[in-house]
Formats: C-alpha cells, sequence, structure tokens
C-alpha cells in the first residue's frame, strides 16, 4: 500500500487495491453479523433477552462504519 | 452456526498444521532457491546489460578514434598535396619567367645584331650609291665631278636623305 | 432429502463428509483434497529445485511466473517484505492447486457410498469448499498480521490501538475495533469458502439439469465445459484475492509507523471525508 521512499514503481499495488475495494463490502455485511451475533450469544449465556443484541447490533454497525473509514484512510494515505 | 459449516477444533486445528507444514516445506525448498535464483537471473540480467553498454561504449570509442584518425589522415594528404601543387605552381612559374627571359634576351640581341648589320648594309651601300651617283652624274653631266667641292655636294646630300631609310627600315 | 433421483444428483453437503476416523479423529474428504494439493505442490517444487537452472525451462518458468508475480507484487509493498512474501506466495500456490485440483474429473464423482440415504460420499473434495480449510489459512493470516500489528507498535501499543484514542470512548470503540479486525478474518475465509462452494454447487446443478432432460444430452459435454473454464478463472482469481488481501492488511500494520512523517502530513485530507 504505502509507497516506500526506495520503493518500486506504484503500479505494481495496483492489484492490491481492487483486492480492497472487493474486500470491503463483505467486511461491512460480515460486521453486523458478528455483532449480532455476538449479542445473540451473550444474550443466550445470560439470559437477557433482547438487550446484547441491540447492543451488539449498534457495535456491528459502528463496526462497519469504522472499517469503510479505516479502509478509506488507509488508501487515501498513499 | 459453526456446526452447520461442519467446523470443529480439530479439523481445523488438521488444516492449520498442514498448510504451516507446508509453508515450512515450501519455504525451505522451494522459496529460497526460487528467490536465490531470482536474484541471480536479475543480476546476470543487469550484468549482461552493463556488459553489452561496455561493449557499446568501447566501440564508439574505437569508432571515434578511427574516424579521427582517418580525418587527420586526409587532412594531411590534403596539405601534402596543396604544397605539392604550389611548389608546382612556383616552378612553373620560375620556368615560364626564365623562359620568357632568355627568350627576351635571345629576341633582343638579334635585333641588336639584325640592326647592326643593316647598319653596316647601309654605309656600304651609301657608298656605293654615293659612287654610283657621282659616276651616273659625271656619265649625265658628261663632265668629270671629282673635284671635292661637288663630291661634297653629294655626299651632303645622301646624307640629308639617310635619316628617313632607318625610320623606314626599323619599322619593316 | 426427500427427491428421488434429481435430488442426488444436484446434492453438494455444505460441510465436509467423513470418510473414516482414526480413533476419535475423523478424517474428511477436504483433509484429502488439502493434503493431495499439499503433495502435488511439494511435487512441483521438488520437481523445480531438482532440475533447476538459471535460464529456465518451459515447465520451471510456468510454475515459477506465479511466484515470481506474486513475490515480484509483494516486494514493491514495504521494504519488509522478505519477512512475509513466503506466506503470501504460500497462500497463492496453496488455494490456486486445490481450487483446479476440485475441477479435475472424478474428484467429485468417485467415492464411498455414504452412511445414510445411500449418498454418494466423495474421496476427495477441494479443500477449499471446506470452511475448516478457509478458516484455517485466514486464521494463519490474522495471526501473522497481528503479530506484525504487535511487533510494529509492541504489544502494549497495539492494545491502545484497539481501545482508540479518546480514552474514555473505549467501552465502545473498542468492540468496535474487535469486529472490524475479526471481520477480516471472516471476510477472508467466508468469501474463498463461498466461492467455491458455490462454484461446485454450480457445477453440480449444470451437470444435473443437462443430464435430467434426454434431449438436450448434447449440452451436457458442452454446458459444463464452459463453467469448468469459468471455474478455472474464479480458482485462480479467489487465489490472488486471498494472496493480495494478506499481503494488504500486513503491509497495513507495517506502514502505518514505517513512513513517520511523510505520512502525518498526507493525513489531513484522511478525516474531511469521515
Amino acid at each position: 500500500m504505502t509507497m516506500e521512499p526506495d520503493g518500486n514503481p506504484p503500479q505494481k499495488t495496483r492489484p492490491a487495491n481492487w483486492g480492497i475495494a472487493f474486500d470491503l463490502g463483505i467486511r461491512l455485511g460480515i460486521s453486523v453479523i458478528l455483532g449480532l451475533g455476538g449479542g445473540l450469544l451473550l444474550d443466550n449465556v445470560l439470559n437477557t433477552s433482547p438487550i446484547f443484541i441491540l447492543i451488539g447490533m449498534v457495535l456491528g454497525i459502528g463496526a462497519a462504519m469504522y472499517t469503510i473509514w479505516d479502509v478509506a484512510r488507509d488508501t487515501m494515505r498513499r | 452456526m459453526f456446526e452447520a459449516f461442519g467446523v470443529d477444533l480439530p479439523k481445523l486445528f488438521f488444516q492449520v498444521v498442514n498448510f504451516l507444514l507446508l509453508l515450512y516445506l515450501l519455504n525451505r525448498f522451494l522459496f529460497k532457491r526460487v528467490f536465490a535464483l531470482l536474484d541471480e537471473r536479475q543480476r546476470t540480467i543487469s550484468k549482461g546489460l552493463e556488459d553489452a553498454e561496455v561493449a557499446a561504449r568501447d566501440r564508439e570509442l574505437a569508432r571515434a578514434e578511427r574516424e579521427a584518425a582517418v580525418s587527420e589522415a586526409r587532412k594531411e594528404a590534403n596539405e601534402m598535396i596543396a604544397r605539392a601543387n604550389k611548389v608546382a605552381e612556383d616552378t612553373r612559374n620560375e620556368i615560364l619567367t626564365d623562359a620568357r627571359a632568355e627568350a627576351e634576351k635571345v629576341s633582343a640581341r638579334a635585333r641588336d645584331e639584325i640592326v647592326a648589320e643593316k647598319d653596316k648594309a647601309m654605309a656600304e651601300l651609301r657608298a656605293q650609291v654615293a659612287d654610283l651617283a657621282l659616276f651616273a652624274a659625271g656619265k649625265l653631266v658628261r663632265r668629270e665631278m671629282d673635284d671635292p667641292t661637288q663630291r661634297r655636294l653629294v655626299e651632303e646630300f645622301l646624307a640629308e636623305v639617310q635619316p628617313t631609310r632607318p625610320a623606314k627600315s626599323s619599322r619593316s | 432429502m426427500a427427491e428421488e433421483e434429481g435430488g442426488s444428483l444436484i446434492h453438494v453437503a455444505i460441510k465436509a463428509e467423513k470418510l473414516f476416523s482414526i480413533g476419535p479423529f475423523e478424517v474428511t474428504n477436504s483433509m484429502v483434497g488439502a493434503v493431495l494439493a499439499s503433495l502435488l505442490l511439494l511435487a512441483a517444487a521438488w520437481y523445480v529445485t531438482r532440475r533447476a537452472q538459471t535460464v529456465p525451462g518451459r515447465l520451471q518458468s510456468l510454475i515459477e511466473m506465479p511466484v515470481e508475480y506474486i513475490a515480484g507484487i509483494t516486494a514493491a509493498s514495504t521494504s519488509r517484505w522478505r519477512g512475509y512474501v513466503a506466506l503470501v506466495v504460500g497462500l497463492f500456490l496453496m488455494i490456486l492447486v486445490a481450487n483446479w485440483l476440485g475441477l479435475l474429473p472424478g474428484v467429485g464423482t468417485i467415492g464411498l457410498k455414504g452412511e445414510h440415504e445411500g449418498e454418494l460420499v466423495p474421496f476427495v473434495r477441494p479443500a477449499a469448499a471446506d470452511l475448516n480449510f478457509t478458516l484455517a489459512l485466514a486464521f494463519v493470516t490474522f495471526v501473522v498480521f497481528v503479530w506484525w500489528a504487535i511487533r510494529i507498535h509492541g504489544p502494549i501499543g497495539y492494545l491502545k490501538e484497539l481501545v482508540g484514542e479518546p480514552r474514555y470512548m473505549a467501552p465502545l470503540m473498542f468492540p468496535i475495533h474487535l469486529i472490524s479486525e475479526v471481520s477480516r478474518l471472516v471476510s477472508l475465509s467466508m468469501r474463498l469458502f463461498g466461492n467455491v462452494f458455490a462454484g461446485e454447487v454450480l457445477l453440480a446443478t449444470m451437470l444435473a439439469l443437462t443430464t435430467a432432460v434426454i434431449f438436450v444430452l448434447p449440452l451436457a459435454f458442452f454446458v459444463p465445459a464452459v463453467f469448468l473454464g469459468l471455474e478455472l478463472i474464479f480458482g485462480a482469481v479467489q487465489a490472488l484475492v486471498f494472496a493480495l488481501l494478506t499481503m494488504t492488511y500486513i503491509t497495513m500494520a507495517i506502514a502505518e509507523h514505517e513512513g513517520g512523517g511523510h505520512e502525518s502530513d498526507e493525513e489531513h485530507p484522511a478525516p474531511s471525508p469521515a
């Protein structure tokens, strides 16, 4: 991603860039699913039915948004 | 959720171990040599390029040298030719002037001789003409005209005539 | 499966099936696939190194070409590329061979009669059609990625990175960071699994559809061949994506602290769109 001072021509990293784009969409969905799944698991263990799944959903969506920002930042750093 | 996909720890562990083992073996036997080979090939290629560059530079140098030598030789030859031309020209001019002078001299001498010859002939002629005139006049007058006064008169006359003659002869 | 014939033709199990067990340890057909792919790779490696020449022959250059290509891309990423190039190239080769192995004739069709309902259990299953395999690869990648992050930031620095900048936001940001990190792992493994599994299902479906109806039988030779060709490309693309994403993750973990000054002044355009 980031070019080295002693680095190589920039076009060599291009395949990696579309790899990131490929990856981003899936990571968004997975972030939400992970949040929901974690919340569901905690609810089942602790018997606090709707609380943690709601928190998990919020965290999952937050994580999705954070992921977008993270990837955008990393991509723009070049 | 994981059970639905048939994921369990031993299988997962087996796959991890399998992959790590493969990675280790590949790294040990393939990658190191391949990377070394890549490096070596890179070196060979760059060395070949370098050699070619050196050879090209040498060739260029030799060519320049050859060209310089040729042009030097050409210049020298040109100089030599120019010098030879100049010498020839000088010689020719010298010979010409010499010949001209010689011819001049010869012709001058010839002219002098001719003039002298002519003068001599003139003098002789004049003497004879005077004798002849006296003789003819004597015959005409039937008297002797040998007294010095008459002879002097005739000579005076001829002397008066004389100046026109050389001018006429020199012109011819 | 309630269907009689059609159902059994299209059937592709979502989990790897058990072939036999050694003690408590079950041996599945995807394990056979993975081991077979590994052995094939090792054989190729042995072939290449046995008669390695500086000026390669045709087969040697065919095998070296992907290694060179991936190594070239990786070498352009960071100055520490030597530390992870083996992982990236190894992932690519392993996934590529495992995927293409699944396309060989007989791989999905020769097998045992299963325990229930007389289903055919193939001896070899493409390794990436088993979540265990893809999860294992993603897990190795994840561990290496975190290891590099810890190596660059230090263990405490990495934890601080996870907690986030305003310390009072930690209860919110820590799970978010955690989910975001883990999503890489799940994304890598799920995508590979999904693609290869879907490819298997697609091939089986196409074969079943064209062989089920007798008067389109000529299509049975033609249509699956087209999809086999497509799967060949998809297999390579998935291997490339997995390897390059691995490289990108590791590169990001390294690059965050490597450039130092020249990154801080390029940090400015990043927060403005956020």
